[in-house]
């Protein structure tokens, strides 16, 4: 058959008319849209029996009760622990991201070894087996001491173990993480004479002085604090926040008082003039439980009188002269510092300056005041057996100087490490271990720090995830993340009970990690001898479940263990100071009030301006970095595609020629950087506000390479009277780029 | 007369699902209510973390029979009979801005997230916290922070601005429960409602949703992901809504307490800022802060509660409180003859 | 070459330049090509939209076409209901404009739509309480008709007449036309309304809201009013672009000036009644939502109160008094100026009715949403410019669209060789034109 033009369109146009009749067109239209309704490339999360396990959240020291929700072995969400006497159902953001954490691109899955630069994956017989033999190898030439552990907390079952493991092995370089702890316990101890973690009656306080705490930015155990502060509101209680800068929680409080940053010691003492002025002081107290009130007294009258801390503050004489009044008549008042979240420990004399007003109000282990709470005292182990080398270890000096002569009151020096380090010929730390902690991130003056961390032989990062200090190390141990591990946690966040947590697995773990306490007790096993015979467990939770004793019942079940019986003792009773009194002065550290600024670092003439961090719920800038749910939380006045915004006042950015928005310069004397302009009516002008937990370099990308590190903008200031770092700000200038 | 609730939709359970169409799979999967398993819910389920019939009187102690009589008790008592009309009121004094209920929202709902979220209108967020300010300068500014939610508008017998306008009806407003549905499978991405919304309320799907490798196995099966090209709101959580009823009616009730349903951010909320629960219960809490005018629309009675553009009428079911006059200010537009501040 | 596919009568220019001049406008046609396939394929993270903005370009273009597109019906309800007779000698370029407008519409909301492949869910789950379903509705059905209407003049072309079955085909459609016609004009009415109703039944949205009388009937007669005003003026500032591109006369004057007349004073209606419908909302529904006039048109980069005098002045109330002014239409300069200004006029209407009501915040921490197109959009928009031209491209050489151009442009004796060419289908042509015009009377 001989096909033509027109029998060739008669077929084409007679065969689109048939099957336009058949269903096939419409089958199609329906199948297309049905693909579209279950695109191959979007997931379908499967269904499966639900499961709820308790735990405990160690992601801050907060200590929150959590309850997993599982599906088969998933674990889909992690919500707050109703009934839980810490956070009672509520959850802050980070907790409620955990599920990221463990399913997070950047976990170490592996153990990790660094070699020419690149990190190979080892077997943990030869990760441990190689790190035994280093220690062993260094014990034998005598430089026990040269190994140092850094952890975030120094109470718990995981860093006793690594203590002990330092202890007999002769080594006492184990060092803390730097918090307002620090300073706290410093306080306690030279004013009460006790070695004890601060507890704040906060549910019961009707007053709330804050020295520039972040009581609503991270400060103390974050949910805690805002059921406080909801208490707070529907008691009717005051809060007056001091501080440079509108943040949360002086946006939240009562009254905020705008004060010229790094001056608040001397408000303190303003306060406490006006107080005694106008004997408003709560007299039974003073004149029977305390020491030394009447030569701490006469340089607070003399010097600091409201027209001169108004001079010093820039908060005027009414304010000050009304707020002493307000505080001093209020029936429970308190009065807390430490700035932002609380992780620099900041001026000794500051906290003690703000002690001494909870002091003249009688506030101490009062309802609604500052409690003295003992640190945890369950972990009861045999006693050492150490070794020759090991007492010679123990009997070398701390490397970051603490209890030296220079610092007899610091127990950990974190902040004089890097300094130590890069200023000595030969590298004083051989072998240094970080657990639960990144200080390459965390610690101010990046680039020093990082020096000092290239100086160290061997590094070993026990980190979950490839965070900034992973990436330095030279040998990765991964630890399981806290919902693969079982873990005590002594809550030392302010909470006024003695409060322990356990976090245990609610899933097995994901990846070919370990629990650090385990490692630990490995590499004792491998090292043998006294160091073997100090750990007779088999395993971490063996250890765990004996030590908790009585306990572990009830923490299994319950998720946490409460002392509810306590009660602080009463004044009476309460001061272990040598008089058995509270002590105004101590003259170990010439604590009388002169109050002098501690200077923010730089000169005024090439930096005009103060740069100043400050702290967000919604910026986590300790050991974990903010996974992708909680850095979507953040502003875009904070942070813009990937550029920082810094703060500034209207006033400062006009003759800057700054717009909202626009590009600068930010320079410090440690370092400089590009970041946006805020321009923001809540902050003191001149000065310069960045937020704190940006400028990651680890992690995934949802978080690196976002904004600026701060600590790679300021460095430490050595506190004259404890040695910590007592930086608040640093000099600065901005310019228009 | 019913306004805006079409006729063309399965009943209110699937409504956040299935597109409706005979052979759509994911519809058959992704309810999850009668989601055509052939098991039934794990009855053992638990929501919000709490041992929750907690707050029924004796409760564990009665068989399924006794359960139902107890229920008659209830229905004597008004408490089943009415339509439920869920709401929220927010203490804007106690919200400290935390953004607790952004991420519990996020978690529970899988809402997806990308490399750079901070161009806030291409983010995908059901429950957005913003930032208002007084205005003022230095050192009287004050700022104030407010979780927006949908609002799920009752407006006039349930013409919310969004139902009425969607072409496909992917969106409803449910009489039995006040909560305005989205069927992600059946929007076909007109963006209309978005259009109408004056809330910025619903977000579009403007990438396809992507999880790293590993991490969409925290997704839950109780909420469907959304694919690229549809838009999306806030629910109110309604799965646990149906979860909550399935479980109360294994146990032989009909009716639910008020702590069985309750949304993630409501129960996350660190600082118990947000209430939750039935405005037509006079025994819930919300009820009792908000005191409802229903005559005017649920217009609130309590002087510190206002609601987002109430000159609007859209009739929003979330309340926000302050005392500060400035923040009630906020909530809505006002002519500078009408300013009093 | 393909001198055999055009009319009779008519002088085209060379094949040559012809497909030099499609090639020129498919290159932008591939490019809006190219855009759409990322937007299909990618998704609509290729525009500039947000979720504060998720009406943008394409809706406005959407709605303005539409709106141009007006003249299709308007001018078949003037020529089939009413009887003006003289219009048959533009209504062929009309339905062509008409059916350019409404396929460019549908292409632009299916690139416009998240799932394109669900867009008929529009049609099987419909909310009949939404503006767009009815819009939906009457645009396909309008659409339909449309090709109704142009077929029959497809079927003219020379080659396909000689077909006898095209032939009937064509001459049965002509005889039925008045029933399209006023089928179309009643689709009209429905759609554009409802696109009136779009913005003015947001009642989230003060800046498009209308209350009472001023929402039904008002702002939906408004749109139709409107396009039934500016559709016929674009219909003739086509054909006048037409004149100018081929150098030729093709409608004559009384045609046009019937055409203009009639606008001019849909125009002039039209403008009273949506000042009437401004004052009202400026003076009562927007104060009640606590917004001044000028709320709308302060503390932005654009959108000042010159948006306003544009819209309703000087593209509503000139280019109306130059139509319905006898000198006016006559003036040559004048009329070009009236029909320009009127269809700027009503795409401006629905850029501010769709674009600048999202563009007003609402929520009163919120602050105006500025939008500029992406790159694909803009194409996107463009693709079916490009696609109208040479759609009328081609009409315009191988159908007999304009029935006057013969008479006003006698052609000169050709070559012999063209003539032999053409010498056959003359008959049945003739034939069919004089068949036409008592159908078409």
């Amino acid at each position: 058959m001989k096909i033509d033009r027109r029998s060739f369109l008669s077929f084409v146009i007679g065969g689109a008319a048939g099957t336009a009749f058949t269903p096939l067109p419409w089958k199609l239209t329906d199948d297309s849209a049905i693909w579209t309704q279950m695109w191959p490339w979007t997931p379908v999360p499967d269904y499966g029996e639900v499961s709820y396990v308790n735990s405990t959240c160690t992601l801050c020291p907060g200590g929150c009760g959590i309850t997993v929700r599982k599906i088969e072995e998933r674990v889909v969400k992690i919500e707050g622990l109703s009934g839980h006497p810490v956070n009672d159902g509520g959850l802050c953001l980070l907790g409620l991201s955990g599920a990221q954490l463990l399913y997070g691109p950047r976990r170490v899955k592996t153990p990790l070894k660094k070699v020419n630069g690149k990190f190979r994956r080892i077997s943990w017989d030869e990760a441990i087996g190689e790190l035994a033999t280093k220690l062993a190898d260094l014990r034998a030439k005598g430089g026990s001491h040269k190994v140092a552990f850094i952890a975030a907390s120094d109470q718990g079952t995981l860093p006793e173990l690594i203590n002990r493991f330092l202890t007999v092995y002769g080594s006492p370089n184990f060092i803390r993480t730097p918090s307002i702890l620090d300073s706290y316990e410093l306080t306690l101890d030279l004013m009460h004479g006790v070695q004890a973690l601060p507890g704040f009656d906060i549910e019961n306080t009707d007053f709330v002085l804050s020295f520039g705490s972040g009581l609503l930015d991270g400060w103390g155990s974050p949910v805690h604090m805002f059921r406080a502060n909801s208490s707070w509101r529907d008691r009717k209680s005051t809060v007056v926040q001091i501080e440079p800068r509108l943040s949360n929680t002086a946006a939240k409080s009562d009254k905020w008082i705008p004060i010229k940053p790094g001056t608040e010691g001397a408000l303190a003492l303003g306060l406490a003039h006006v107080i005694i002025k106008e004997s408003l002081y709560k007299k039974d107290f003073v004149h029977n439980y305390t020491i030394g009130f009447e030569k701490w007294r006469r340089p607070v009258v003399d010097g600091f009188s409201p027209d001169i801390v108004a001079k010093i503050t820039d908060v005027d004489q009414t304010t000050i002269t009304d707020l002493a009044r307000k505080f001093a008549r209020a029936s429970k008042p308190l009065a807390v510092c430490g700035r932002g979240r609380g992780t620099t420990p900041g001026s000794l004399k500051e906290f003690m300056a703000v002690h001494a007003l909870n002091a003249l109000v009688g506030n101490l282990n009062m309802a609604g005041g500052l409690w003295t709470i003992p640190d945890a005292d369950y972990i009861d182990w045999p006693e050492l057996e150490m070794d020759d080398t090991a007492s010679t270890g123990m009997q070398k000096g701390r490397i970051d100087g603490a209890g030296s002569q220079n610092y007899p009151h610091a127990r950990y020096l974190f902040n004089r490490l890097s300094e130590v380090i890069n200023s000595a010929s030969s590298p004083p730390i051989d072998v240094l271990g970080v657990v639960g902690s990144n200080p390459v991130y965390t610690a101010p003056d990046t680039l020093s720090t990082k020096e000092a961390f290239e100086k160290i032989p061997l590094v070993v990062s026990f980190s979950s995830y490839m965070d900034e200090t992973a990436e330095m190390a030279d040998l990765i141990l991964p630890n399981h993340i806290y919902l693969e591990r079982y873990e005590d946690v002594p809550v030392i966040s302010g909470i006024k009970y003695p409060l322990i947590g356990l976090a245990k697995p609610v899933i097995d773990p994901q990846f070919n990690t370990k629990h650090t306490g385990d490692v630990i007790i490995l590499l004792a096993q491998a090292l043998g001898g006294f160091i073997a015979n100090a750990f007779p467990w088999e395993s971490y939770e063996a250890c765990l479940e004996e030590t908790l004793g009585d306990k572990w019942e009830t923490l299994l079940q319950q998720g946490f263990w409460l002392n509810v019986s306590f009660s602080p003792p009463s004044w009476a009773k309460a001061f272990e100071t040598a008089s058995g009194k509270f002590e105004f002065v101590n003259d170990q550290i010439d604590a009388l009030p002169r109050f002098s600024s501690l200077k923010p670092e730089g000169k005024e003439a090439s930096f005009p301006l103060v740069l100043i961090p400050y702290d967000s719920m919604r910026l986590q800038r300790e050991f974990i970095g903010n996974p992708p749910f909680v850095i979507k939380t953040v502003e875009d006045t904070v942070l813009k595609a990937n550029d920082v915004l810094v703060e500034i006042s209207p006033d400062t950015a006009r003759p800057l020629g700054l717009k909202e928005g626009g590009y600068a310069e930010l320079s410090t004397p440690k370092g400089s950087a590009r970041v946006k302009v805020h321009i923001y009516d809540g902050i003191k002008p001149g000065l310069v506000a960045i937020p704190a937990g940006l400028g990651h370099t680890a992690y995934s990308k949802y978080l690196a390479g976002k904004g600026v590190n701060i600590n790679s903008l300021i460095g430490p200031v050595e506190d004259p009277a404890s040695g910590h770092d007592a930086a608040w700000g640093i000099r600065a200038k901005l310019s228009k780029a | 007369m019913q306004f805006g609730s079409g006729g063309y939709l399965p009943p209110a359970h699937s409504t956040f699902g299935g597109c409706g169409l005979p052979h759509c799979q994911i519809a058959e999967k992704q309810k999850t209510y009668d989601n055509g398993s052939k098991k039934l819910p794990d009855p053992s389920i638990r929501l919000n973390g709490v041992n929750w019939p907690a707050k029924i009187e004796d409760d564990g102690a009665r068989s399924p029979i006794e359960n139902r009589q107890f229920k008659g008790v209830l229905m004597e008592k008004g408490k089943a009979k009415k339509n439920k009309k869920f709401g929220m009121v927010i203490d804007l004094d106690k919200c400290t801005g935390c953004g607790s209920c952004m991420v519990a929202c996020m978690a529970e709902n899988n809402v997806s997230f990308r490399e750079d979220e901070t161009d806030k209108l291409l983010s995908v967020t059901w429950m957005r916290v913003y930032k208002l300010t007084n205005g003022k300068p230095f050192p009287d500014s004050e700022i104030c922070y407010l979780p927006r939610p949908c609002m799920h508008c009752e407006a006039d017998h349930g013409h919310s601005p969004c139902v009425s306008v969607c072409p496909a009806t992917a969106t409803d407003y449910d009489m039995n429960t006040g909560i305005v549905s989205q069927i992600y499978t059946r929007c076909f991405g007109c963006r209309y409602c978005m259009a109408a919304c004056p809330y910025q309320v619903r977000v579009f799907n403007w990438y396809d949703p992507v999880w790293p490798d590993g991490m969409e196995k925290m997704l839950s099966p109780n909420v469907s992901v959304r694919m690229r090209g549809v838009v999306e709101k806030c629910s109110f959580c309604f799965h646990r809504y149906q979860l909550a009823k399935d479980k109360a009616y294994y146990e032989g009730r009909q009716d639910l307490e008020e702590d069985e349903y309750q949304t993630a951010c409501t129960q996350a909320c660190p600082a118990s800022a947000i209430t939750f629960g039935n405005l037509n219960d006079p025994d819930h809490a919300i009820t009792q802060i908000v005191r409802p005018d229903h005559q005017l629309g649920g217009r609130s009675k309590n002087p510190r509660a206002f609601r987002l553009l109430e000159r609007l009428g859209a009739n929003p079911k979330v309340y926000y409180l302050s005392n500060r006059e400035w923040v009630r200010h906020s909530g809505d537009n006002y002519r500078p003859d009408e300013v009093k501040l | 070459m393909d001198s055999a596919l055009i009319p009779k009568g008519v002088k085209r220019c060379s094949i040559g330049q012809f497909i030099l001049g499609i090639g020129l406008v498919g290159v932008v046609l591939l490019w809006g090509v190219f855009a759409m396939l990322l937007c299909w394929l990618k998704g609509l993270n290729q525009t500039n939209m947000n979720n504060a903005y998720g009406f943008a370009m394409w809706i406005w273009a959407d709605l303005a076409v539409i709106a141009l597109g007006g003249g299709a019906f308007f001018t078949g309800f003037l020529r089939y209901i009413i009887g003006k007779d003289e219009l048959k000698n533009i209504i062929n370029y009309a339905v062509l404009i008409g059916f350019i407008c409404y396929s460019s519409a549908l292409l632009i909301l299916a690139i416009d739509v998240g799932q394109p492949l669900r867009g008929w869910f529009i049609f099987w789950h419909a909310n009949v309480h939404s503006m767009l379903t009815e819009v939906a509705f009457c645009i396909t059905c309008y659409f339909g008709v449309l090709c109704i209407e142009y077929v029959p003049l497809v079927l003219e072309n020379r080659q396909i007449d000689k077909v006898p079955f095209f032939h009937n085909l064509s001459h049965n459609m002509h005889e039925i036309m008045a029933i399209f016609a006023a089928t179309g004009t009643f689709l009209s009415f429905f759609h554009q309304g409802s696109l009136g109703g779009v913005p003015g039944v947001l009642f989230g949205r003060p800046f498009g809201f209308r209350e009472g009388v001023f929402i039904w009937p008002w702002t939906f007669f408004l749109f139709i009013w409107s396009a039934a005003a500016a559709g016929p003026c674009f219909t003739i500032l086509v054909t006048k672009i037409t004149e100018a591109v081929t150098r030729k006369k093709l409608v004559k004057d009384n045609v046009i000036e019937l055409l203009a007349k009639i606008s001019g004073w849909m125009l002039l209606t039209y403008s009273i009644a949506k000042i009437a419908d401004t004052w009202q909302w400026a003076t009562a529904t927007a104060p009640s939502k606590g917004f001044n006039l000028m709320d709308f048109y302060s503390n932005n980069p654009l959108y000042g109160i010159w948006v306003l005098i544009l819209e309703i002045g000087i593209c509503g109330v000139l280019p109306a008094i130059i139509l319905v002014s006898n000198k006016g239409r006559k003036t040559a300069g004048a009329l070009w100026a009236a029909v320009i200004l009127a269809s700027l006029g009503v795409c401006l209407n629905r850029w501010v009715m769709v674009l600048q009501v999202l563009a007003v915040p609402v929520l009163p921490f919120t602050n105006w949403n500025m939008y500029a197109p992406s790159w694909q959009e803009v194409a996107t928009t463009i693709l079916p410019v490009a696609y109208g031209v040479i759609l009328i491209m081609f009409s315009y050489r191988y159908l007999p669209i304009f029935p006057q151009e013969q008479e006003l442009n006698p052609v000169e004796p050709p070559a012999p060789q063209e003539q032999q060419a053409v010498s056959k289908p003359e008959t049945p042509s003739d034939a069919q034109e004089a068949e036409l015009k008592p159908a078409e009377a």
